[in-house]
């Protein structure tokens, strides 16, 4: 079931790379680089855009990995991990 | 500018180098960031004794295969280090040619780099080729190399013994070369089909740093922070010849490093008060959108005098929100230029001036489609920024079709002539042939002159430069056309301007039959797959339309220019 989070992240990377296409067929566990969606470039500027749609969210360079902001699922989980979701 | 920077007298760089450890042998030359770890500092000494080992692993091996006459070509593929410069200048020492080659990218397949790493080496046919144990190893794997080849070699080969102290650069054992003689190559970037060796003289080289040098007021202490590659014009020249030779301390960033930290470079910056430094146009746009609060805090930038925004088109809007960003950490408009460089003229052509914001020139987007740049306000209007007057000993002209120079306004190709330009595609007579007319280079690129000032509007072929990586159109296109439900040949490729990542974006435009909107979004996820595994660059648009959306020419060949305006009327987002 997706939740808020889950929901917020798809909609950033659409808006970001997709041009809001929201009827992309965006996996949770697609690899957003080798998938082509984005390069490691657009990852870093993800991480800003995550920020400023999680209030309070604070992403750290050493945190901006494929582990952790490669897919939809990776991402959503990092943002659970962090707390500022609930 | 000799008077300051007496080692300008000598007649090769080499030779600039010695005499720059002659005056200051205890003088910083590259200061080393890596992440995580306290920065390494190498005095000039330090990186002479290092080149000198290379030179001599150069002679011998060398010596031992076939003695030509010739000078030999040296390739030069390594990861941010000292290694990387010694390599490179130990080519020099030794008399030989020596020339920088992309690593592979750690987001790269290994499978896929060694293979164009092979074919790349059959293309430049090295005599030498220096690169990591990890390529080499990789290589092996796949049995693309004979172990027992003597003229590969990576740094731990060779058995590096540092030393401390100041050298003594006059006793080094370097060979003499005349200043017409080729002192490296540069290897124009891109898709295989656009890669061309650049040759260039000692002679035109030390011009282009004099008169460069000159355009910037460079001064002693003068500091430069960089992560710009080294196989790259911009960062090779700018970052790395040019301070090594005069006697200007680098501090340097690994660009893998840089893309995934962009901060590291604003703090490193901020640390050692560097004072120049050079950026492509989406660099202002990605440091501008990339860099966070977290970073900004405490952050000072106001040493720099100097952010000159080079190697691709230049976008007010990047220097805009880069201004807007940083303007709280010491930067402002007056210290940002605009610069308009090629590795055939070395590096760069023609800069704005110094202490004032590079001239933006609105222009009626009507008469611009008809070859005039006339001003005009509102709205259907384009902006150019001014690239400045040409550097002192280059003369820049802009001609139209029938070769006849074009007046003030008038959109033509620009050509260029003077001290520092290129001797020739090396080994490629040819191409070296048709690039230019009465020693007046044809650049390709589009651009129109008013009161002097230089604006660059575009190209005569089709190119796309992304994030100053040059894609061919029909590469991307082929590669495409193999995707199953695309119908074979129906696709065109196009990079268009985007103010929002400050570079162009890769557009693709396919025909096919699928009318389910769900197999249309495989199809469109299975064309970003194929064009990230194959050509490492992600699409910024995937277009699908119905057979026969593109337009071709009468001689049945898709017309880009006419599907990239249906593009701009029909589909843009």
């Amino acid at each position: 079931m997706s939740t808020q989070v889950d929901d917020s992240v798809r909609e950033a990377v659409l808006e970001l790379f997709l041009g809001g296409d929201s009827s992309f067929p965006l996996e949770p566990d697609m690899d957003l680089v080798e998938s082509g969606i984005c390069d490691s470039m657009g990852l870093v500027q993800l991480a800003a855009a995550l920020e400023e749609r999680f209030p309070g969210l604070e992403i750290q360079d050493q945190d901006v990995t494929r582990e952790n902001m490669g897919s939809l699922s990776a991402i959503a989980a990092f943002i659970r991990r962090s707390g500022v979701a609930g | 500018m000799i008077d300051r920077f007496p080692q300008l007298r000598e007649p090769t760089l080499h030779r600039m180098l010695l005499a720059r450890a002659e005056r200051d042998p205890h003088g910083v030359a590259s200061i080393l960031v890596h992440a995580g770890q306290p920065d390494s500092v190498y005095t000039i000494s330090d990186l002479l004794r290092l080149a000198d080992q290379y030179a001599s692993v150069y002679r011998e091996r060398l010596a031992s295969g076939n003695p030509e006459s010739e000078a030999a070509q040296i390739v030069v593929c390594l990861y941010h280090g000292i290694h990387l410069h010694a390599a490179f200048i130990g080519g020099m020492l030794a008399g030989q040619i020596p020339t920088m080659v992309a690593p592979p990218s750690p987001r790269m397949e290994p499978e896929k780099y060694a293979r164009s790493f092979v074919r790349m080496m059959e293309h430049i046919a090295p005599d030498i080729v220096v690169t990591e144990a990890a390529v080499l190893a990789e290589l092996e794997a796949r049995g693309l190399r004979d172990p027992a080849d003597r003229n590969m070699l990576n740094p731990d080969d060779l058995d590096a013994k540092f030393q401390a102290g100041p050298v003594d650069p006059w006793n080094l054992e370097y060979s003499e070369s005349e200043a017409d003689a080729v002192a490296f190559i540069q290897h124009s970037s891109g898709t295989t089909g656009l890669q061309k060796g650049i040759a260039l003289s000692h002679a035109a080289v030390r011009n282009q740093l004099e008169a460069y040098a000159r355009t910037i007021d460079l001064r002693a202490d003068d500091r430069i922070a960089t992560w710009l590659p080294l196989y790259h014009d911009m960062g090779f020249i700018a970052c790395f010849v040019l301070p090594l030779c005069l006697g200007i301390p680098i501090v340097e960033i690994s660009p893998f490093e840089w893309v995934n930290s962009p901060a590291t470079l604003l703090h490193k910056i901020q640390q050692h008060r560097a004072t120049l430094c050079w950026l492509p146009n989406f660099a202002f746009s990605f440091l501008a959108r990339s860099v966070r609060a977290v970073h900004l805090r405490g952050l000072d930038l106001n040493s720099v005098r100097l952010w000159v925004n080079c190697s691709e088109p230049v976008m007010a809007e990047s220097s805009r929100r880069f201004v807007e960003r940083f303007g709280d950490c010491g930067v402002d408009a007056g210290r940002l230029a605009a610069c308009y460089a090629m590795a055939e003229n070395v590096f760069a052509v023609t800069q704005s001036p110094l202490g004032q914001a590079p001239r933006v020139d609105r222009v009626s987007a009507s008469a611009l489609a008809e070859g005039r740049a006339e001003e005009a306000d509102g709205a259907a209007t384009r902006e150019f920024v001014s690239n400045g007057k040409p550097i002192p000993g280059v003369e820049v002209q802009v001609v139209d079709d029938a070769g006849e120079p074009c007046g003030d306004r008038q959109i033509g190709e620009i050509y260029l002539r003077g001290s520092s330009l290129f001797s020739g595609y090396f080994k490629r007579e040819d191409l070296t042939a048709a690039a230019f007319l009465n020693e007046w280079y044809h650049t390709g690129d589009l651009g129109y002159q008013a009161e002097g000032d230089l604006f660059v509007a575009g190209r005569k072929k089709d190119l796309i430069i992304i994030q100053g990586r040059n894609f061919h159109p029909g590469d991307i296109e082929a590669v495409v056309s193999e995707v199953g439900d695309v119908i074979d040949g129906r696709v065109v490729a196009i990079g268009q301007s985007d103010e929002e990542s400050g570079t162009e974006s890769l557009v693709v435009i396919a025909e096919t039959e699928l009318e389910d909107t769900s197999e249309r979004g495989q199809l469109g996820l299975q064309i970003r797959n194929l064009i990230a595994q194959r050509l490492d660059c992600a699409a910024g648009e995937v277009h699908l339309v119905p057979p026969r959306w593109l337009i071709k020419s009468t001689a049945g060949k898709i017309a880009r220019s006419d599907n990239r305006s249906k593009y701009e009327a029909e589909l843009r987002r």
